[in-house]
């Protein structure tokens, strides 16, 4: 089942979506950040979607900002920052796909996405070489949470390029895809998901997203209340009795 | 070098070190209540006793560190108020995580589960390359009970955390290593002595000043 936009689709398939987007020339444009935000809103009106990868439908995720956008001004910040937030906000896990050249503000729809994935030819950076925009706020906070604190600023202070295979050593990308057959090996990892129940995937989704707002031994409280939450439910009892009896489980979302 | 309780688990003392050591190999290292309780002890002893300076985890399992919890037990008590209650009482997975010496595991094989929720509640982790780490409660319709799904977002970048916990797969030495939380990978077999050395350098230290330091560390790290 396809749901059309003017710059995105969305292709339902069983139990998770795919997002292409369509830029304009590799520019990513205002009216395209304001499709983001409805197509999350799609993707979180259908209760049966448990997973979502976002990807470009050209070969690269995108270059820069079109030259219409201007990001100086409060609107478009405005505008960029709903996105953000509608992505980082789904209910569900969220993937991005990491494809050719992938500069601003592709990146930072990448970086509010949960997991990150890359093709074999990717080229990341934080820069805007047309109009020289800094990344927002947001990414700065993401970006701040990685490991490897050296990564992070080579993209933000240095203004340097990762190659998906120094992006992945960063981990801001967990697996590297060839360019031949990747969509297949992709949708494997999104149907996987979908055929685990559907409350406890959203209660880790949510347990988490509240634990990376809060210290750990709140976070541990978070967890603690949304197990008990979960062990309530007819899909915990399914997943024990299924383990115990040696076959799948059959979670009905109750 | 003493030892107590030489079944399932066991908790040896090593000069000034806690070592605790899993050994139910039929159960592939499934903690059980009764694991449970001898984790708690101890973890209390470590609390009680000011001249432990180090808990080490490890197992007498060849490829297994431990499966994970006991899923025989899931779900035994009575009420939510109930586990509630227990917890207020006997909070393994907090004390674990703010405790004032430095934790050690040394992990050949698997590491599912409350396994690997142990690994990533410790300070350095020693891991031989063919160990596998992953928390698969998702695949059975819950979710890390542990702390797993606090510390792993914590301890890790969040694209491979939440990769880990959303599709409930394996994670290897290797790619922990890359990202840092894997401290050193060894062989199975240099284990005891890494840890006789380990308990040995340790007495070097003045074990009130480490308490205190790590404790500092702990709470900064925890509260903010």
């Amino acid at each position: 089942m396809m749901s059309e936009l003017n710059y995105i689709s969305i292709d339902y398939k069983k139990n998770y979506a795919i997002v292409r987007y369509e830029t304009n020339g590799d520019c990513w444009t205002e009216e395209l950040l304001l499709e983001i935000k409805v197509a999350c809103q799609k993707i979180q009106a259908d209760q049966k979607c448990l997973s979502v990868l976002f990807m470009s439908d050209s070969k690269n995720s995108g270059f820069g900002w079109s030259k219409n956008f201007h990001l100086m001004t409060e609107e478009c910040q405005a505008i960029l920052n709903s996105a953000l937030i509608a992505v980082e906000e789904l209910p569900i896990p969220s993937f991005f796909l990491i494809q050719g050249i992938t500069n601003l503000p592709a990146m930072e729809i990448a970086l509010a996405c949960d997991v990150r994935f890359s093709l074999d030819d990717t080229i990341i950076s934080l820069i805007d070489k047309e109009s020289n925009f800094q990344p927002s706020d947001f990414t700065f906070r993401r970006l701040a949470k990685f490991s490897h604190r050296s990564f992070a600023l080579d993209l933000l202070l240095f203004k340097k390029s990762l190659n998906a295979l120094d992006g992945k050593k960063s981990g801001i990308i967990s697996e590297i895809y060839n360019s031949k057959g990747y969509l297949s090996a992709i949708e494997v990892v999104l149907e996987q998901i979908t055929n685990y129940g559907a409350i406890a995937i959203k209660t880790l989704k949510d347990s988490m997203q509240l634990g990376e707002q809060v210290d750990l031994n709140t976070g541990l409280n978070i967890e603690h209340e949304r197990t008990l939450q979960l062990q309530e439910t007819d899909d915990f009892k399914e997943g024990i009795d299924a383990f115990l009896q040696k076959r799948p489980p059959k979670f009905l979302g109750k | 070098m003493t030892q107590k309780n030489v079944q399932s688990i066991s908790l040896i003392k090593k000069n000034s070190a806690l070592l605790i050591n899993f050994n139910r190999e039929n159960k592939l290292n499934a903690i059980d209540l009764h694991m449970r309780d001898v984790i708690w002890e101890g973890l209390r002893l470590v609390q009680t006793d000011i001249q432990i300076n180090a808990l080490i985890f490890t197992s007498e399992v060849p490829g297994c560190f431990s499966s994970g919890a006991d899923i025989n037990d899931f779900g035994t008590a009575p009420s939510i108020q109930e586990s509630k209650n227990a917890r207020l009482e006997r909070d393994i997975w907090g004390v674990l995580n703010n405790l004032d010496v430095p934790i050690f595991s040394f992990v050949d094989g698997i590491a599912y589960g409350a396994g690997f929720e142990i690994v990533l509640a410790s300070d350095y982790i020693y891991a031989t390359s063919q160990s596998r780490f992953a928390l698969p409660e998702i695949k059975l319709g819950y979710i890390p009970a542990a702390g797993g799904s606090q510390l792993i977002i914590r301890r890790l970048p969040s694209s491979d955390a939440k990769r880990i916990v959303y599709t409930g797969e394996p994670i290897s030495t290797d790619r922990l290593y890359e990202l840092g939380l894997i401290n050193r990978i060894i062989e199975r077999k240099a284990f005891d002595t890494e840890i006789d050395i380990l308990c040995k350098q340790l007495l070097n230290y003045d074990t009130k000043e480490i308490r205190t330091l790590k404790s500092k560390f702990v709470h900064l790290i925890n509260t903010n």
